[in-house]
């Protein structure tokens, strides 16, 4: 070991110091392999993935049983994910992405929380990653087409105030019964209305709006995700939020 | 510091009204809307309905909420995972 560290610093005579510096690092490095034979490649487990991980009898022992995850858990988390997407396929979807997931990241459940609670923040980080998706799917990169739509909606929010700034017409105000329908079939027909009228938003001001509002983002989030600055993503939930008062009052005050 | 901002007109207080849900407004961005909402009873309906905006939203489509406690999976439905999440064990 000694002759092969002399012989590294003899090749290295007349180089700058960090090089011989190297060199030395380098030679005590081969040194130590050499003087213990117990140090061999760092070995194979530490590159394992997972969910290789997993599939130890030990972990299996220690509660990984995705099976009886979905007996106990399956319900209440499928309710979960519906009471969110309205859609049974998709929520059956996020419960078996759920599962999924839990089994590969059960090393990190430490028995802080029951098996339900961790089950559960897995959905809702599910669901996160779904309304992330949706938005970057549905709206990034900006259509072509869509540019008209949103000079479109600039003139509508222009045209809200006259030339001094002043409101014209005013808002009305909203009777709060219609906010909250006393019955079923009225709730369900506000829900049409509401996502109606968020449908006909320009589709960078709509994503900008359900970020806000559906998936409860602050602005420095949204303008992040759409990749545009916060001014910008301010004056896109201003004029979402002009249109899609004029649209409710329309559609459901104005009558009720 | 911006003197505009002591003395809004409605376009500018309804920008601040929508900003205020987003983010934290600066302390001269409230006193001006404080100054102009208090005059203005046409912003006050907006600040109203912004906020009723987001509870029906929040109420009837929000990815938050209460869970559905009345739902099942269908038979199918759980056939499907299980045997998805056995094939990946």
């Amino acid at each position: 070991v000694g002759t092969v560290l002399r012989r590294v610093q003899r090749s290295c005579a007349g180089v700058e110091w960090s090089r011989i510096t190297e060199a030395t690092i380098q030679a005590e490095h081969l040194a130590a392999i050499a003087g213990s034979m117990d140090i061999a490649m760092p070995s194979a487990h530490e590159h394992g993935s997972p969910a290789e991980d997993f599939a130890t009898p030990a972990r299996i022992a220690s509660g990984v049983s995705p099976s009886a995850w979905l007996n106990e858990h399956g319900d209440y988390l499928y309710g979960y994910a519906l009471s969110r997407v309205r859609d049974a396929h998709e929520a059956e979807d996020l419960v078996q992405e759920t599962l999924l997931a839990a089994m590969q990241g059960f090393a990190s459940f430490e028995g802080r929380s029951s098996v339900r609670t961790w089950l559960t923040a897995v959905l809702r980080h599910k669901l996160q990653d779904r309304v992330r998706r949706l938005a970057r799917g549905r709206h990034l990169p900006l259509p072509e087409d869509d540019h008209e739509a949103e000079a479109g909606i600039e003139r509508f929010a222009d045209a809200r105030f006259d030339s001094a700034g002043k409101w014209k017409p005013a808002p009305i105000a909203w009777s709060p019964r219609a906010e909250e329908p006393a019955d079923e079939a009225m709730t369900e027909e506000l829900r049409r209305v509401l996502l109606d009228c968020l449908e006909r938003l320009p589709t960078r001001s709509g994503a900008a709006l359900d970020l806000a509002e559906r998936a409860g983002m602050s602005l420095s989030q949204i303008s992040n995700l759409l990749q545009i600055t916060a001014t910008n993503a301010g004056v896109l939930l201003h004029r979402a939020r002009l249109a899609l008062r004029e649209c409710l009052e329309e559609k459901w005050f104005r009558e009720r | 510091m911006n003197i505009k901002l002591l003395n809004l007109n409605c376009r500018a207080a309804t920008r601040l009204l929508s900003e205020s849900l987003d983010r934290d407004l600066t302390r001269i961005e409230r006193i001006g809307l404080r100054l102009h909402l208090i005059v203005c009873g046409a912003c006050r309906a907006y600040r109203r309905q912004l906020a009723a905006m987001r509870r029906m939203i929040r109420r009837h489509l929000a990815t938050g909420g209460d869970a559905d406690s009345e739902a099942r999976l269908s038979a199918e439905a759980r056939e499907r995972i299980l045997k998805t999440i056995e094939g990946r064990a």
